[in-house]
């Protein structure tokens, strides 16, 4: 199970120059192993700190002079902030602005997350499903509960349609509650899978690159550069997916329907 | 795949809560209601430019108003003082010109007085000049005595 396994160079297909799996690897730069848990230091977690840094270096710079007419900095922030804002205002109404700093959070960390990962060299951060699956749950449970805090026990409600004849309730009831379960599966599978598809497709695309040489390689580059500027594009929709989500589920949980 | 090396799940995980929970404290502490404070600042001085802007066009609004009803209530006295120093001309002509013809009637009275008194004199003169002339000529002519008497009722009688 450990990395060292999963080195490239003598995985997956021999002769294929690059091993398209190879850029998701965890890498250990730091053993840290605390009451015989193991909170590694790894590759993924100096990219999260790196988006941390980013986001809060540009917001704290930005944000210093506050001035009225605003820098270009400031005006990014501005923006993203309105962008965010405008979102939870759309999706959850007034009670949402309690939870606006999250979703800002949120939105901000998956879309640094995504769009670092498109740096050469980079690693993503979010093609790893243990990391959106986790931030799946975190919002998943963070709502259930907002749900049952603010309707009680009245939160069951939610699973129950309202106009349905009577004898269609159980299997509806069982729908709903299979659908609200696999909210957190379906949140975190759709980032992870486009996150991944989406650089392993880039990696065979260069791998063909260097196979075919300097005659056939330029056909594959082409492609690799189209499909580098859709991927930037899937990394910001699905940065925005998912904090649109995040609020729809949000909402659901503060107004049940 | 590396996704499903599950020995990775645990370091990646605790170190996205880090990282999660830092940034969360530092954007929803420190820099967010920042941003909506300056934000907020500027929609209060847009607005406040906003009013200022309509209250000054109300204002002016209001002085050109002023303006038009004190320039018209200006054209109307005018008009009042200019007709009413023509009526005061008009009538000052009148009271000048009657009492012109009145001392020239006065002064025509009295010219034609004293003409008639001089035309009356100057007769009266002519008589008694021919009677002193008659008797020049007469002496001159040395006719002898001479009737003066004669010659007295003579010069008069051609009168």
């Amino acid at each position: 199970m450990a990395s060292s396994d999963h080195t490239g160079d003598h995985h997956g297909s021999g002769s294929f120059p690059a091993d398209p799996m190879h850029q998701f690897e965890i890498k250990r730069l730091l053993d840290i192993n605390i009451g015989g848990f193991d909170i590694s230091f790894t590759n993924s977690a100096l990219f999260m700190l790196i988006a941390v840094f980013i986001i809060s270096f540009t917001t704290i710079i930005s944000v210093r002079k506050n001035s009225i007419i605003p820098s270009r900095m400031q005006s990014i922030v501005e923006l993203s902030y309105e962008f965010v804002a405008d979102m939870v205002r759309q999706n959850v109404g007034s009670q949402g602005k309690n939870y606006f700093p999250f979703i800002f959070t949120l939105f901000m960390f998956v879309l640094f997350l995504n769009m670092l990962g498109m740096i050469p060299y980079g690693f993503t951060v979010t093609s790893h499903i243990a990391v959106t699956f986790a931030l799946a749950m975190l919002i998943f449970i963070g709502v259930t509960v907002i749900g049952f805090v603010k309707h009680g026990l009245g939160f069951f409600g939610f699973f129950v349609p309202k106009g349905v004849p009577i004898f269609m309730l159980p299997l509806l009831v069982v729908i709903e509650v299979i659908s609200y379960f696999t909210r957190p599966i379906s949140l975190s599978v759709r980032l992870f899978a486009n996150m991944m598809a989406g650089h392993t497709m880039l990696k065979v695309f260069s791998g063909f690159v260097i196979l075919m040489g300097f005659l056939g390689g330029w056909l594959p580059l082409a492609v690799m550069v189209a499909f580098t500027g859709l991927e930037i594009l899937i990394a910001f929709l699905q940065a925005y997916v998912f904090a649109i989500l995040t609020c729809i589920y949000l909402n659901d949980a503060l107004h049940m329907h | 795949m590396p996704q499903l090396d599950f020995s990775t799940f645990l370091p990646q995980i605790f170190w996205l809560f880090i990282s999660l929970s830092f940034l969360y404290i530092v954007l929803s502490r420190y820099a967010l209601p920042r941003v909506s404070d300056v934000i907020e600042e500027r929609k209060d001085i847009i607005a406040q430019d906003i009013d200022s802007a309509k209250e000054y066009s109300a204002e002016s609004e209001k002085a050109t108003e002023e303006l038009n009803l004190k320039l018209s209530e200006a054209k109307v006295s005018s008009q009042n003082l200019i007709n009413k120093s023509l009526q005061d001309i008009k009538e000052d002509n009148e009271i000048k010109k009657s009492s012109l013809i009145k001392e020239i009637n006065n002064e025509i009275l009295e010219a034609e007085g004293e003409i008639k008194e001089k035309k009356e004199t100057a007769l009266a003169e002519i008589s008694s000049i021919s009677e002193n002339l008659a008797i020049e000529m007469l002496e001159n002519l040395s006719v002898g005595e001479i009737d003066k008497g004669k010659i007295a009722a003579l010069s008069k009688m051609d009168n």
